[in-house]
């Protein structure tokens, strides 16, 4: 008997009775909303990191000596461009500077297109700046010198461009007390796809102290770190999910008792069990796709407008705080998430709307 | 690290569970009923039955519905899984990663296959007044519900099993040319393929469910082999990559899903008129149209594909 009429008075019975499903819609979505806040932190981290590493070359080399990371020189460089396959090798410098005022590290990043005298800071750096009163420029102290920088912009902090400053490479290797040919790491640009495990093979080979890391293991480690947190999350969940579902079934057999009368009359007037079974079937529906909606609305509004507050620290600690989430919005997330939630609620619907079809008609007008 | 970690997998092994659970509760109404039933009673006791009834088919109904949706979310599950296994460059890979993952698949597809056709007889039922196959059809889902439940073991068994470390193969080494049956060639494969066609339309032409039924089971091995090694190839423009799952990726605007959906719900209308005459003797023609019209669509999309091809690049692959 599904036709329009149907489902139009589908529709206004739960208007008429929504205070009966106001609080499983309100658990319902405040479940989702928290599902879905925290995979879209980690999705938008996630994407942050990939974009970040296709950004980079192919593959990245670094120096070490004893087990610990040590400059890279130019020569390196030189052998490294010999092997076939290359198309261009770049030296990168980066590194720590120790600010002993707040002990803490800043991270120093390299920006060409800034001058001598300006720097630019990410926005948590420059709330901690501004605590000791650095608001315009910066004092940075190196054995027997001290350099002044302007501070020029304030960016926003995401997972990469958190606790950093940059500045042009020139003013960095002052800073990190870096010869002229050393570099801190080099990143190795390879056109062809399918040479860049052959390339990441022949480099031990020539410098044996080298550590290589081609973009697809450290794609992998990412996406290996993810699944695996993701994945504890929802085993976790489940437990609450399952508790959620068990206290559903209990409070809308409580409020379908009260219908008895009122499914009755629609039985005698001639409503089969099936057409009960399929209008409390609808009503569920619109609740709980109305809620998943409504909480996937609201959980992007929490991270992405508001940036996570609380949920934030729990996950990335107090230091990092400031970050700003790039905007996601991955469908098949979001189908993960209507599967893991919605299916479940209605499957815990039938047997209580069943019961409530199935009264005997008689027994309840009496 | 355990695949278990995958959140896609554990979401996908809790619904799966939780349709078991459902359907055990069915299961335990549906042996009572297939031990009491008795149409003709009217004591409470049989009233009470009529009643668990609805019940029963309304989880089976809603079983269905979510076995569909769990089905792509599987082949969904499975591509997620291609960068954690090493060696694997798309579901090929994951699926012939262990022992397991064929039978898997393929008992998902049948376990599909009689849901729906329990459904047709559902509807038979149900038109007659006096339930008459109801017996029929609870054995035939008791049959259903055993599968489930070998299923859901499956799925745990492949799961736990997908290689981590160790490499898988690929799907260029799994569909090479010599796979073929019988010593054919590709050309042959694709001759029986639109032979077979043109049979089944002439067979429901004249509504012959027997014939039908076997031309449509004949049908879904040629068009399995000659998507595979033939009409795939043109998908991705490519003579040497052999695949039945790398069309299903974004790369090729997902038709992989539009052709293997209309080839099994096609063959599903072929095939079930024969199934449910020979379980409850009613000979439903109706759907021998369907099947007419679905794969012909799966053909025309499968074609079309060589065609543009040719008149793109004036050669055949």
């Amino acid at each position: 008997m599904l036709n329009r009429n149907f489902l139009n008075f589908s529709v206004k019975l739960l208007l008429k009775e929504k205070g009966d499903y106001l609080f499983s819609f309100i658990i319902f979505s405040f479940i989702i909303f928290i599902v879905t806040s925290v995979l879209f932190i980690s999705e938008s981290i996630k994407r942050d990191l990939l974009v970040s590493l296709a950004n980079e070359g192919q593959i990245i080399v670094k120096n070490s000596k004893g087990g610990r990371y040590y400059p890279i020189d130019e020569n390196y460089i030189d052998s490294i461009l010999q092997v076939s396959g290359v198309d261009d090798v770049i030296g990168k410098v980066d590194g720590y500077y120790n600010f002993a005022q707040d002990r803490r590290f800043f991270k120093i990043a390299v920006d060409d297109d800034l001058n001598d005298t300006s720097m630019v800071v990410s926005s948590d750096v420059y709330d901690i700046l501004k605590e000791f009163k650095y608001k315009k420029e910066f004092n940075f102290f190196v054995p027997n010198n001290e350099i002044t920088l302007q501070i020029k912009e304030v960016i926003d902090s995401n997972i990469l461009s958190n606790n950093t400053i940059f500045v042009n490479e020139d003013i960095a290797r002052e800073i990190l007390q870096m010869d002229e040919e050393d570099y801190s790491y080099v990143v190795i640009l390879v056109p062809n796809e399918d040479e860049i495990e052959n390339i990441a093979l022949k480099i031990p080979k020539i410098f044996p102290d080298a550590l290589v890391l081609p973009n697809y293991e450290i794609e992998s480690d990412y996406d290996n770190l993810f699944y695996y947190k993701g994945g504890v999350f929802m085993i976790l969940y489940i437990v609450v999910l399952i508790s959620f579902f068990i206290l559903l079934k209990n409070q809308i057999s409580a409020v379908y008792g009260t219908k008895r009368k009122e499914i009755a009359i629609l039985r005698s007037i001639g409503f089969s069990i099936k057409d009960i079974v399929l209008l409390k079937f609808i009503q569920n529906n619109i609740v709980a796709v109305g809620s998943y909606f409504f909480a996937i609305f609201f959980s992007y509004i929490y991270v992405f407008v508001l940036g996570a507050p609380f949920l934030k620290d729990i996950f990335l600690g107090e230091i990092e705080s400031e970050i700003v989430f790039s905007p996601i919005l991955d469908i098949k997330m979001l189908f993960l998430v209507f599967i893991f939630t919605v299916i479940p609620y209605l499957a815990s619907i039938l047997i209580p709307s069943w019961k409530l079809a199935v009264e005997d008609v008689s027994e309840v007008m009496k | 690290m355990s695949v278990f970690l995958l959140d896609s997998l554990v979401v996908f092994l809790f619904i799966e569970f939780v349709i078991l659970l459902l359907n055990s509760i069915n299961q335990v109404i549906v042996l009572k009923i297939l031990k009491y039933w008795d149409f003709n009673a009217s004591n409470t006791f049989q009233y009470s039955l009529e009643k668990k009834n609805y019940l029963v088919n309304t989880i089976i109904t809603f079983t269905i519905g979510v076995k569909i949706i769990l089905f792509i979310f599987f082949v969904k599950s499975l591509d997620d899984l291609v960068p954690l296994v090493p060696g694997a460059m798309c579901a090929t890979g994951v699926i012939g990663a262990n022992e397991y993952g064929n039978i898997l698949l393929l008992f998902k597809i049948f376990i599909l296959f009689l849901l729906g056709v329990w459904m047709i007889i559902n509807r038979l039922d149900l038109k007659s007044k006096e339930l008459k196959f109801l017996k029929k059809k609870y054995y035939l889902f008791t049959i259903v519900f055993i599968m489930i439940c070998i299923e859901f073991i499956l799925e745990l068994a492949y799961f736990i099993n997908i290689p981590l470390t160790v490499p898988v193969f690929c799907c260029s080494v799994v569909f090479v040319v010599e796979n073929l049956p019988f010593d054919l060639t590709t050309l042959d494969i694709v001759y029986i393929f639109y032979f077979i066609f043109v049979s089944i339309l002439a067979s429901n032409y004249y509504k012959k469910i027997s014939i039908s039924f076997i031309l449509n089971i004949l049908f879904l091995f040629v068009s399995y082999y000659s998507v595979t090694y033939f009409f795939g190839t043109y998908v991705y423009e490519e003579p040497n990559h052999k695949c039945p799952f790398c069309f299903l990726q974004a790369d090729y605007y997902y038709v992989g899903y539009l052709i293997w959906s209309t080839l099994f719900v096609g063959i599903f209308f072929g095939i079930s008129p024969y199934i449910v005459y020979s379980i409850v003797e009613i000979k439903n023609k109706k759907l021998l149209q369907y099947n007419s019209i679905i794969l012909t669509v799966f053909t025309v999309i499968c074609s079309s594909y060589v065609l543009f091809y040719y008149i793109k690049n004036g050669v055949f692959l």
